[in-house]
This record gives C-alpha cells, structure tokens and sequence, in this order.
C-alpha cells in the first residue's frame, strides 16, 4: 500500500514528473501526496513553518525604538540569552561582543620590480582567542612586476580588532646608487666641511631705507666702504658683538627716527650690534658669518644709514644638518660701547636685520652654485631583480635628470645617465623603485547592520528525484545587528510529516533580495551562526545555497513553494509544468493552478488562471487534456485551449475551441493522434487542429435516455491500441450500479460501428500500459483486481447468475412478466410464457454481478379475467463472491424491423410465404447453441414456438423457450466440411388488409460463446423482408 | 432482407428504420472486424507481483524501465502493483443444473432442464477441451465432472466421490486448480 489517504467514492488523478515522482490528487479537501516508485507516498508539498522567527537582542539597535521590538531589551550589552527550549517559533539570539574578518584587501600602492606575488599576513596586537577563528589567508597577484590585486582566500574570522596586512619584500632590494655633481672641486681646510658646515646666507630682512629716514635723496652719498661684523654661530642665544675698531658699524640713529639704524663712519668707537642666534639644532661648529654693511649718508646732517651688503660665510664649520634653521637676527644695540647700553635704546624688532644660515647641502643655500649631474654611481648592485628597475631622481634644486639601469642575473648591471639634467646645487637622490607596494586589509564585524532571516522546512528526497523539497520561508524577520555583532544562534523547531531538516537561511548584511543558505539541522534544532558576509556567499562553503526572493522578472522565488491545492481533483503534466484543476463544486470551479517548471510540488497561489466565461453558461471545469501543444480545458459544455510560451502568468492564451465538453478526466483518451471525449451529449472526436466530430450519433440516445449521469465520475473511456476500439464505460440505468460503469460502448476504430460490452464482474476503471514483456495493452480494473478485455477464453464473473429456476409458474399471464433478481448490478433475467398463460422458463439474458442468490422478483399475472391467477415464483443461483467463476460470454443481437411483403405488393404472397431465417456461422470446435428468436410487429416480446419441430436442418424449435436453437459446433460426421448455413424455417401470411396480420419481423440471435474460438457470424439472412 | 455487411449498434433511430446488418441490440457482439460480427473473447487476468486487490481506478506508472500499475482499492488505499503479466485463461464450464419436480432450471449460457417429469439432473455435460478434470465416472448419468482422485495430493482432496442420486446433492464440475498438484 502506498498511501490511505485517499477515498474510495472519488477517482484519484495521477501525472508523472521528470524525476518519476508521482503526483496523485483527489481534491475534496484530500492533501495531495508524492509517490516516487516505491515505498510509501508522501504528502506533495513541504507544509512551511506556521510562524516566522522572532528576535533577542542584547542591546538595543541604533535608531530602534524599544516598543518597536516585540520583545524585552536588555540595557547593558552582553551575550542574550538562548531560550533552553524551543516553541514552534523559532528565534534569534544576537551576540553584540564584535569581532572582525577581512572582507577584503584594497592595493593602494603597487610597488615595483617584485618577482613574486608577495605574502600577505594579517596580523594584530591581541591574537585570535575563539576557538572558532582563524587567520586570514589572501592571495596577492601581480600584474608587469607591480601588485595588482589581493584576493581573499580566507577571510579568517574572530580577529579581537580590525588586522593590518603586510607584504613579503618579494622584490629587488638592495641596490646602491649615488649621483655626482658636474661641479669643480671644492678643497676645504680641516674643520670645515661644504657638506655639514654652514656655507651660505641669505638676508632675509633688511635694514632701513631712505625713504624711511626721510632724507633728501639728492643729497645722500653712497658710502663705499662698508663696515663688518663677523658672527660665529656657535648656539643660540643672544649676544652683543662688537664690530672692529675704528670701524663702521650699526648703532642707532640719534635722529627722531629712532627706527634707523646707521653706522658710524669716523667715530673711533667700536660699534655693537645686538645678536640673536635661533634654531640650530645639531652640534655643529666652526661657522662663521661675516655681515658687511653697506649705505649712504647726508654729508649735511652727518646723518647715516645703513643696511646689511652681503651676509658672507668667514668658516664653513662642519657638524651641522639639514635639521638646522638658523636664523640671526642683528639689532642695534644703541650705544657704542657696550658699558653704555641704551643709549639710544634698542631699535624695534621690525627694523632687525635678519639673516639665514644654510647648512651646505641646504638645497636653499644661496651660496651654492647650480650644477648638473656628471654620473650615477653603483655603489651596490643589489639583488632580486628579475626586470630594471625604475630610477628615481629627486631633488630640491634641480630637476631633469633622467637615469636608466639594466639588471644582470638579479643585480644592477649598468647605470646609463639619460639626462644629465640641471640645477643641483647639492647631489640629488637616487633610488631605484623596488618594492613599495602597500595593502590595506578592509576589516568587518562578522555581522553588522540588518540582516533578514527565514527557516523552512525540507524533505529527505533524494536529488535525483529533484530534492530536498523545500517549504516556503516562514516570513523574513530583520535582525539589526547594529554596527557589529559576532554571532546569531538559531533556535527553530525541527519539522513533522513529510519535513525532515529545517534549513536556516539569511542575506548578507544591507541586502533584502538574496538570502544564502546558513545550515541544515536534521537533528539539532540549534545553531551557532557566525558566518561572514563572505563566507555566506562563498560557493565552496558545505551547504551553500542561494536563493533570491524574487527573480528579476518579478516573480516569486523563493515562496514559490507552495503545496499543491487539495480542492483539486485533476492533476496533468502540460510543458514541464503540473496543471490542477476541477473543483466542479467548490471555489473557483474555473481556476486552474499550475506548478513550477519541473517542479510539481510547487504550486504557488498566484500561479492561478481562471476561464473567462463568456458563453452565458455557468459551466465549470471537469477535466483537463494535454493534447500535443494545447492544454484543453474541458468545461461540461465548452472546451477551452490554453497555450503558453514560457510563463504562463505572462504569455499564457485561452481560446474558445468548441461547444462540447468532458464529462470528467477520465473520459476521454488520445489515439492516433486524435482525442475522443466522452461529455453528456455523447462522444466526439476533436483533432489538433480543432475540428469536431461527433462520432456517437446512432447511439446518441443512449445518453440521452439510458446513462446515469447521477454519479457520473466513474465513468470512463479507453482506447484500446491493439484492437483499435473506443470503450466508453458508463453507468446504465437500468443496471442500478450507483455510479459504477456497468456497459462499456464500443466503437471500432476501423469498422465505425457501435456495440455494447457488458462483462459479469465489475469494471470500474481503465488505462493503457506497457505490460512486462513489452506489449502495451490496455488494462482494466475491477472488482476482482486487473484484466485485458476481449482476451482469453472466458469472463470472470464475480457473484454472477449462473442459473434461474422457475418453483413455480404462476397462471394468469398474457405476458411475460417482468423478472428481476434484487440486489447486484446489471443482471438481465427474463421469462417466456406459454399459452396456457403460464410462465414456461425463466432465462438469464446476462449474468451481471454482486448478486446473493434466493428469490427472484416475477412481476404478478396480468390477466384479469383470469380466474385464479398465480404468481410465478422463481429463484436463483450465484457463483461465488470471493473468487471469479470463469463463465461463458454470452451475446446478443437483434435486427429492426423488416417489412414482409405482403399480398398487395404482389399477389402471390397471398399464400404461405418462406419467412426462413437463414444465418452463415463460422462452425466451432465445440457444442455451442445459438438461440434464434423472432420479434414480429414490433413486439417486444419473441413469437413463441408452439410445437416442438426438429427438422434435421440444425435448428430445434422448443417449447419451453421461444427460440430456434442451432448447435454450431462443427458436423464431424460428413465428409464434407460444414458450410456453416444453417436456417430456420419459419412461414407465414402477410396480408395488407388484415391489422393483425405479420408486417414487420426483428431477428435476435442470442446466447454464449463456449467454444475456444469466438463465436462469428458473417450473414444473416430474412425471408419474404425487406 | 440480406445483410451486406454489419452495421453495428444504431438506437438512435427508428427500429423499421435501421438498415439491415444494423441492430437495435447488440451486446458483446463485435465489428472490429468489417463484415463480421464475433462475439468478444473474455477477460485475461493480469497478474502482478501481488495480487491486486478490487479496484476503482488506475493509472500507469514507469520509471527506469519498470512498469506498475496505481490503483485505488476500494478500500480506498493506493496500491502498487509491479510487473504486469498475463495471466492463464480459465476455460468456463456449464453450469450444473439439477431441478426438482415441476421446476425448470436455465442457465446463463441458455440450457436448460425441464423437471416436468420428475426429478431432473442436468445430463452430462461434454468435457471442455483442455480441461484438467476428468470424467472418470463416465457414462454414469447421475455424475457431474469430477476430479481424478490419483491426481489429488492437498489436503482437501476429495476422497470420496458421489455421482449424486438425488436432485439436492449436485457436485460442481469445478474444482480449484490449487487443490490439485502438478503431476
């Protein structure tokens, strides 16, 4: 047994998928289950989680409100609790404590000349303590000797703080050059250095001008000889210097311009000057500047001026450095002799003069003269050079000097000065640009800002059966993990029924449209998730899957899961899809549903289409056909075709195609490339091209009058292959089946003729298959399990009438009374009557089935004037109702009815007229008696023999049955072969002026088929009729 | 009238209206043969690795090369059924017919016995070609088919044979081909 599932008052409905599984559906509120070829059968379709995930939080997210989450909030940070039991809501716990991975590398500086990619290692000052972490691995990439990328191959996790990356030095290194000026040699005495000593200075402020004394400029003499001081920049401080004796040198004006400074020519004291030395850092000594004066003065007013000539170096010193700023500053000290001071007090400071002093490789030395460069020297060749490296040339000064190198088996071979270039006054620097490149590791929180989580349940189905099967989603919840988290535990409820593993999924952080599968829990309803963004999106992670929400056609994605509908109670496979549909007498009785491509499982409610009805007909759908490229959509009075290209939702067309319809999915079959269908009308054909045919026609009443549409479910249609006949079982109402098929009407295929099957066991169902050795036969089922029809040697009846007996026959007949067995389905009894108004035998017509066996039912004697009538009495035998009683197929056929000629057509026929019955058989191997029965005027009631007659010609006429019997069993007592005529004499008078005389004759032949072969008529003829 | 051929089962007509060779009553009489009308053959069982149980619908099922058949029981369970075969045909046999006086019995297949004149048992009926019974009390008027007992080794054998003597006590000419062994 596969499944229990079902009812046994309604059809099921099967179709097949890609991957074997079948989809079974009954509707009526029955879930649809899942059979994939062996073992038990499984609800179709996932149930998903009855609630979505709900969330703890140790802290509060930023920018969230409390009242926002439906849950209590910690105040202070730290782990959140994990609930120790699960309730079918499943939740998230958020651990708030951050800890970092490298989601990415950034180059920001490529480097040069590197012969490998270099190692990255990832390093911090606190080293990873979680037993879950792990260093991050990259990879880095060059691209023409320089790094070009960095990707990650781990992202490592559990870094207590964001980690610094650094590169291996896999690159040339080493290599020494130097750069000479194209500049005469300088010889310098002990003690003083061109390089560390202070070569040069520059007169940054001077002191006053003429114009600033207010002097008649006509009047001013340019003093030639100039006065000095010589200052030795030894330290800072401030010093009072004197000038030389009966020299010349700065004092303050006594003028009312106490601003200027002047010298003083002929005065025979020594002038001082006011020194301020600032911003010597280095040790450095032996420098001394010597500051010349220069100026004018007014011969009339002895009034003088002065400033500063030249500030020139007396001794270069050495030991000084670049890291030097000296600055003097010289003020006049106001007063000529330095046990006088203040004389004329100090001058502003605005009026100093202030002078610089350049260290000798100051490129802003003044006192150097620009040089180009004579050479590039190698002072180390180096080592790791795969390719030459680049020169580079810097300088404060000059500029232009352009240098190339080769490499030699890794080292600087030669160094070519491209460019002598110009400029440098002191040599500038050479480097060759090796190495350098520099990454910056893009360190995340594990998790950090809003995540959405979901869980669903799957099966166990096996992928080659097209699993797992999933559920929908249980509803996205948000998790705001806020600017960082380390972990999320998932609690969720492991699944019942057909689920069995609950899958964990969420997106990456920021994102709402694809989520990536976390875990799977089978067994376990817990879980620590503390995967980075990088490693839920790595592919070669165990698990990974991914799955957006919706496709970017706008199509439902990952709730596309939906269980099939159970009010469904037809199921086909059309273009990849399963098709449900016919709910006659429910909700939308006009939706179809239809699955996912090659998943039948899913069914999605928004996969739904509807027929428009326009016909101003309340039809409702009964069955759907795949029928080649069409989707027929069978209403009971109306047929729809339905096409689609790829999605039915946008493309799918439903078009009017006829105004006949089904009368369920079982009635109707494709043969030939033609499909019969049965509807209430009768049955038709329709091709693919649309056109209807009625093929039904000379026994359209039958389903007018005879079929019971009451139940009609069961019944069904078959096209049987191999014999090219159309059998449509339907549910007679004389037969009293109570919706069972109780007549199958047979149609060939080839002849186009109808016939009428009935078998003595029930058979209520029917489809082709492929049996074991290959045929492809249609099989039949029934009350006593699988049969093939019009085979073998006998019908299998089940509780079926083998004989009557007539107890009793009753007096006061003028016909034969009605005979009837109570309870079974589909027996035809009947009784013949002699002419003392007796019943004279009672006959089984067709055997039927499910009977008990006891009294019959004979209708009372409707003779009223009889004087004593009597009701026959009978009874009746069954075969067994456990176990099928092979029997005889028995046949019946009867003509219409046939005009005799009479005497007005030709005169002589106003005499006894041969009205013999004249049948051409195929003899049989065996005894087999026909029973030939004439119906004269249309009665319905056979003429009966009055005498017993055996004329030798093979027929018997008896007494007790109304019939001409004939043995067709073949005469193996002549030496010829037996033709196989044989005719029943019968004659008579048909005279046109006599109302009662005999117009019209009906022939039937009836009666069981006991021989090995078939019995076979192939004439039949009627004396004297037409 | 002279039928040139059958023309099948026409009820939505006339009955002085059907052509000849065309019938107002046709059952289990086939034309999927032009020009002759044979009566069906019967119902070969199809047998299954399990027997299947009574049934109300079906569907076929294959999947790598294996064939089943999907049934509703009446019971209303789903069953597999793998392996379609064809089954063995059964040959039928007549009813036995057995009357007391005054009675008269018919069977389905249209023989009858008239009791008219007494007690009346059926005469013996013709052993059907192939049949594993044997009519070991031949010529015994009173005997219906019987087993050959030699042959018999379950443990319901018949042991004793009665040809019957009286209308009552009639003996059914089948017996269950399981009942019997193979040699």
């Amino acid at each position: 047994m596969i499944t229990d599932r079902f009812s046994p008052n309604f059809p099921v409905s099967c179709a097949q998928g890609r991957h074997g599984e079948l989809i079974i559906v009954q509707g009526n509120g029955v879930r649809p289950a899942r059979w994939d070829g062996d073992g038990a059968a499984r609800d179709a379709g996932v149930d998903a989680p009855d609630l979505p995930l709900d969330v703890s939080y140790a802290f509060l997210p930023e920018n969230m409100d409390a009242a926002d989450i439906p849950h209590p909030v910690k105040s202070a940070p730290g782990p959140a609790e994990v609930p120790e039991t699960v309730d079918t809501r499943g939740s998230i716990s958020v651990d708030p404590t951050r800890n970092y991975y490298v989601a990415r590398t950034d180059i920001y500086r490529g480097g040069n000349v590197y012969y490998s990619p270099p190692e990255i290692t990832y390093t911090t000052s606190t080293p990873i303590a979680n037993g879950r972490g792990r260093e991050a691995v990259a990879q880095s990439y060059l691209n023409q000797s320089a790094v070009s990328e960095v990707r990650m191959v781990d992202c490592g996790k559990y870094y207590p703080e964001p980690p610094s990356s650094n590169l291996s030095d896999s690159h040339g290194k080493g290599a020494i050059l130097t750069a000479t000026l194209d500049a005469p040699e300088v010889v310098v005495t002990p003690g003083n250095s061109v390089d560390t000593g202070v070569t040069g200075y520059s007169i940054i402020s001077n002191a006053p001008w003429s114009d600033e004394a207010g002097f008649d400029l006509g009047l001013i003499t340019t003093y030639q000889l100039f006065p000095f001081i010589e200052i030795p920049i030894e330290e800072n401080g401030t010093f009072v210097i004197a000038g030389p004796p009966f020299g010349y040198w700065w004092t303050v004006e006594w003028s009312t311009n106490p601003a200027l400074i002047g010298t003083r020519q002929w005065s025979p004291l020594r002038g001082y000057v006011r020194v301020t030395i600032s911003g010597k850092v280095s040790a450095g000594t032996g420098a001394k500047l010597r500051v010349t004066g220069s100026g004018w003065y007014n011969q009339e007013g002895a009034r003088w001026s002065s400033s500063a000539a030249s500030a020139t170096s007396i001794t270069y010193g050495q030991g000084y450095t670049d890291d030097d700023d000296i600055v003097i500053r010289l003020q006049g000290n106001g007063s000529v002799d330095t046990t006088v001071p203040g004389l004329w007090g100090p001058s502003p400071p605005s009026k100093d003069i202030v002078i610089r002093a350049f260290v000798g490789t100051d490129p802003d030395n003044p006192g150097t003269t620009p040089h180009a460069l004579r050479s590039i020297r190698i002072d180390n060749r180096g080592s790791g050079y795969l390719v030459a490296p680049d020169i580079k040339i810097t300088s404060n000064t000059g500029f232009g000097a352009y240098a190339t190198c080769t490499v030699k088996n890794g080292q600087i071979d030669t160094v070519t000065l491209e460019n002598k270039g110009g400029g440098y006054t002191t040599p500038p620097k050479v480097e060759l640009l090796s190495g350098g490149a520099e990454a910056f590791a893009v360190a995340r929180p594990h998790l950090r800002g809003k995540y959405q989580c979901f869980f669903r349940n799957v099966d166990d189905t096996s992928e080659d059966r097209g699993g797992p099967i999933p559920s929908n989603p249980s509803g996205v919840t948000e998790v705001d993990c806020g600017e960082g988290a380390t972990s999320l535990t998932w609690n969720v409820p492991l699944p019942e029924g057909r689920g069995k593993a609950v899958e964990l999924w969420r997106t990456t952080s920021g994102q709402a449209i694809t989520f990536y599968r976390v875990a799977t829990l089978t067994t376990a309803n817990q879980f620590l998730d503390d995967l980075t963004d990088d490693e839920l999106r790595d592919e070669e992670r165990e698990g990974y899957s991914a799955i957006p929400i919706i496709l970017p056609n706008g199509e439902i994605n990952a709730y596309r899961f939906t269980p099939p509908p159970d009010d469904r109670s037809v199921v086909v496979r059309f273009q990849d899809r399963h098709w449900y549909g016919v709910n006659p007498a429910g909700d939308s009785p006009n939706a179809v549903y239809f699955s996912e491509v090659d998943e039948p499982e899913s069914v999605p409610l928004e996969n739904e289409l509807v027929l428009q009805e326009n016909a101003r007909d309340a039809d409702a759908l009964q069955a759907m056909i795949p029928y080649g490229s069409t989707l027929l959509l069978m209403q009971a009075r109306h047929a729809y075709s339905l096409t689609f290209s790829k999605q039915p939702l946008l493309d799918a067309q439903v078009s009017p195609v006829g105004y006949r319809g089904c009368m369920n999915q079982r009635c109707w079959e494709i043969h030939d490339g033609v499909c019969y269908i049965m509807d209430q009308y009768g049955i038709y054909a329709m091709t693919q091209q649309g056109q209807i045919e009625s093929i039904s026609d000379p026994i359209e009443n039958i389903f007018k009058e005879r079929i019971d549409f009451s139940t009609s479910r069961w019944n069904f249609l078959t096209a049987d292959p191999r014999s090219q006949v159309l059998r449509a079982f339907v549910a007679m109402r004389e037969d009293g089946s109570q919706g069972f098929p109780t007549a199958a009407l047979c149609y060939s295929l080839d002849s186009k003729t109808w016939w009428i099957e009935k078998y003595p066991s029930e058979i209520t169902c029917g489809t082709n298959a492929r049996m074991s050795n290959g045929d492809f036969r249609c099989v039949y089922g029934g009350s006593s399990g699988t049969y093939l029809l019009d085979e073998g040697k006998s019908d299998l009846g089940r509780a079926s009438i083998e004989s009557v007996t007539l107890t009793n026959p009753g007096a006061g007949y003028k016909k034969p009374p009605v005979v009837a067995a109570p309870g079974g389905t589909g027996a035809m009894l009947e009784a013949s009557i002699d002419d003392e108004g007796r019943v004279s035998a009672l006959w089984v017509k067709f055997p039927g089935y499910g009977y008990e066996g006891g009294d019959l039912f004979i209708s009372p004697p409707d003779d009223e004037n009889h004087p004593s009538p009597v009701q026959a009495q009978g009874t009746y035998a069954v075969t067994s109702a456990d176990a099928d009683m092979p029997m005889f197929p028995v046949y019946q056929y009867k003509t219409g009815n046939h005009a005799y000629a009479t005497d007005q057509d030709d005169k002589r026929l106003g005499g006894d007229q041969d009205r013999s019955v004249t049948i051409t058989y195929q003899p049989l191997s065996g005894q087999c008696e026909v029973s030939l029965r004439t119906y004269y005027n249309n009665s319905q009631v056979p003429r009966h023999n009055v005498a017993y007659r055996e004329r030798g010609n093979g027929f018997v006429h008896g007494t007790v049955d109304d019939a001409a019997r004939l043995d067709m069993a073949a005469n193996t007592e002549e030496y010829a072969v037996d033709s196989g005529v044989a005719t029943a004499m019968f004659s008579g008078r048909s005279l046109g002026d006599i109302r009662s005389t005999d117009r019209h004759v009906a022939v039937e032949l009836i009666g069981a088929s006991k021989s090995d072969s078939p019995v076979t008529f192939y004439e039949l003829n009627v004396m004297g009729a037409e | 009238m002279q039928t040139k051929g059958w023309g099948g089962l026409v009820t939505n007509a006339s009955p002085y209206a059907v052509p000849p060779g065309a019938a107002t009553e046709q059952v289990n009489l086939t034309n999927a043969i032009p020009g002759q009308l044979s009566c069906r053959k019967g119902m070969l069982p199809v047998k299954f690795v399990e027997s299947p149980p009574p049934l109300v619908d079906v569907y076929p099922y294959e999947s790598n090369g294996v064939t089943k058949l999907i049934g509703l029981s009446a019971d209303g369970e789903i069953v597999e059924l793998a392996s379609p075969a064809y089954g063995e045909s059964v040959a039928a046999v007549e009813p036995q017919l057995g009357v007391l006086a005054g009675q008269i019995q018919t069977s389905y297949t249209r023989r009858y016995l008239d009791g008219s004149f007494g007690d009346q048992i059926d005469p013996t009926p013709v052993p059907p070609e192939g049949s594993p019974l044997t009519n070991v009390l031949d010529g015994n008027p009173a005997s219906a088919y019987v087993v050959d007992a030699e042959s018999q080794c379950s443990p319901d054998s018949i042991e004793e044979v009665d040809g019957g003597s009286s209308g009552t006590a009639v003996y059914r000419p089948v017996v269950a081909i399981s009942s019997l062994c193979e040699t």
